[in-house]
């Protein structure tokens, strides 16, 4: 009988009895069998452990979209109740305040309408490559949409000293995941490092700006645009205008 | 009669679409903070016990102990968040009232009794797996995935990833594993 085989069926959940006597004879006996099975089974084991991080990770970014679109009702406080409400109350006369002071444009409208998640055009990934490098799992992980573990593989690749290209994908993958602030910093670094995506990044820039409400950097992130580069020239002139 | 907004399926979210994650994930927030509430942690540690609970029913669903809903998504959640709640309590060294017992078993507790909690230590030779695997190729990381969590067979695997034959995902899957075991032992030996 096949060692390997008897592995994978105990691993598939396709023991029969039979075989399950031999297989637990052989973890007894044979001590090679046993350091392969110890190692599927950790193995099993890291890997529930790495499903389950990248999940909660996807869960604190729907958070972090939930709570940016309705700040209002944000009432994360540990206060007692008293406090919370009279908290709940600033707010409220805040929100008014700003409100009937700023009400104008609809800044997660103009987001939601322009932005859209620029393609990968530097990294080739195909089929065949099999290729194990880490720019290959962030670009792998990005054009699958997978923006949590794209974000870590960048990361890493920015540890190795990779920028430019790196930030402005980081902050592509930050923007799908509604962490506007991590996204301008890495925007701000392609515009002030790199050669590549300068004008892209002006654009990227005025929508993160956008999203978070920002608009008197949004504005000014867009003019510097207009009078710096022909990228979404168009586009940008259009939301001046709604801006206005 | 269909209504538009169609409900998510076991299989929706066994497929591990993000969109059926992100769905059951709002769809069930409001309920379960409302049913939080009554035990008087922050919101904070509300939401954080949400999303445990939710990874916690995801992985169950994925490991095969939730095979049909027999109740709604919520119900699950509400069960272990009340376990996670109490554990959380004990920690923090509040003393659980009466009022909460656990021996008072409601409909969710006795659904998700057989479900795995806990979550224990990865041992120190599991940390080094872990680092490795992470190092993997994209794909190596994605077959490895189906067959040791989600339980996928040879056979499904080559179906579903387009590969000719299952003694392809064989080779492949041994290439995988061959690496992975040969940077651990590099590793070791420095």
């Amino acid at each position: 009988m096949d060692k390997e085989q008897l592995l994978y069926q105990y691993f598939a959940n396709q023991l029969t009895e039979d075989r399950q006597k031999l297989f637990n004879e052989l973890l007894e006996n044979d001590p090679d069998f046993k350091t392969q099975f110890e190692f599927e089974k950790n193995l099993k084991r890291v890997i529930k452990k790495n499903q389950k991080e990248n999940l909660k990770q996807k869960l604190v970014g729907f958070e972090k979209e939930i709570k940016s679109s309705d700040q209002n009702s944000n009432s994360k406080s540990s206060f007692k109740f008293w406090s919370m409400a009279a908290s709940f109350a600033l707010l409220v006369a805040l929100g008014w305040m700003a409100y009937s002071t700023f009400s104008g444009p609809d800044y997660d409208e103009l987001y939601a309408s322009n932005f859209e998640t620029y393609p990968n055009t530097v990294y080739t990934i195909t089929r065949s490559d099999g290729g194990q490098s880490l720019t290959r799992d962030a670009f792998a992980a990005y054009e699958a949409n997978d923006h949590a573990r794209a974000v870590t593989a960048f990361l890493d690749l920015k540890k190795e000293g990779e920028t430019g290209q790196v930030d402005f994908y980081l902050a592509q993958s930050y923007l799908n995941l509604g962490k506007d602030k991590e996204a301008i910093a890495a925007l701000k670094s392609v515009i002030v490092g790199s050669k590549e995506f300068k004008a892209e990044a002006h654009w990227y820039l005025a929508l993160a700006y956008l999203k978070s409400k920002d608009e008197v950097n949004a504005v000014a992130t867009l003019k510097s645009l207009v009078e710096n580069f022909d990228y979404k020239k168009e586009k940008a002139q259009t939301l001046l205008k709604a801006l206005d | 009669m269909k209504e538009a907004k169609t409900e998510i399926t076991l299989e929706d979210l066994r497929k591990g679409s993000d969109l059926a994650l992100k769905r059951v994930y709002e769809e069930n927030r409001d309920k379960f903070l409302n049913f939080a509430r009554r035990y008087h942690l922050s919101d904070e540690e509300n939401i954080d016990v949400y999303q445990d609970a939710y990874v916690i029913f995801y992985d169950n669903v994925m490991n095969g102990k939730v095979e049909s809903f027999t109740s709604s998504i919520a119900t699950y959640l509400f069960g272990i968040g009340k376990y996670l709640i109490f554990e959380r309590m004990k920690k923090n060294k509040k003393k659980v009232s009466s009022k909460y017992d656990l021996s008072i078993v409601g409909q969710e507790d006795e659904l998700v009794n057989s479900f795995e909690m806990e979550e224990q230590e990865l041992t120190p030779e599991q940390v080094l797996l872990k680092r490795h695997f992470g190092g993997l190729g994209e794909q190596c990381q994605e077959l490895l995935t189906l067959f040791y969590y989600r339980g996928y067979t040879i056979q499904e695997i080559m179906e579903a990833r387009n590969y000719n034959t299952e003694n392809v995902v064989k080779a492949a899957k041994s290439r995988c594993m061959k690496t992975l075991r040969e940077r651990i032992q590099a590793n070791k030996a420095h």
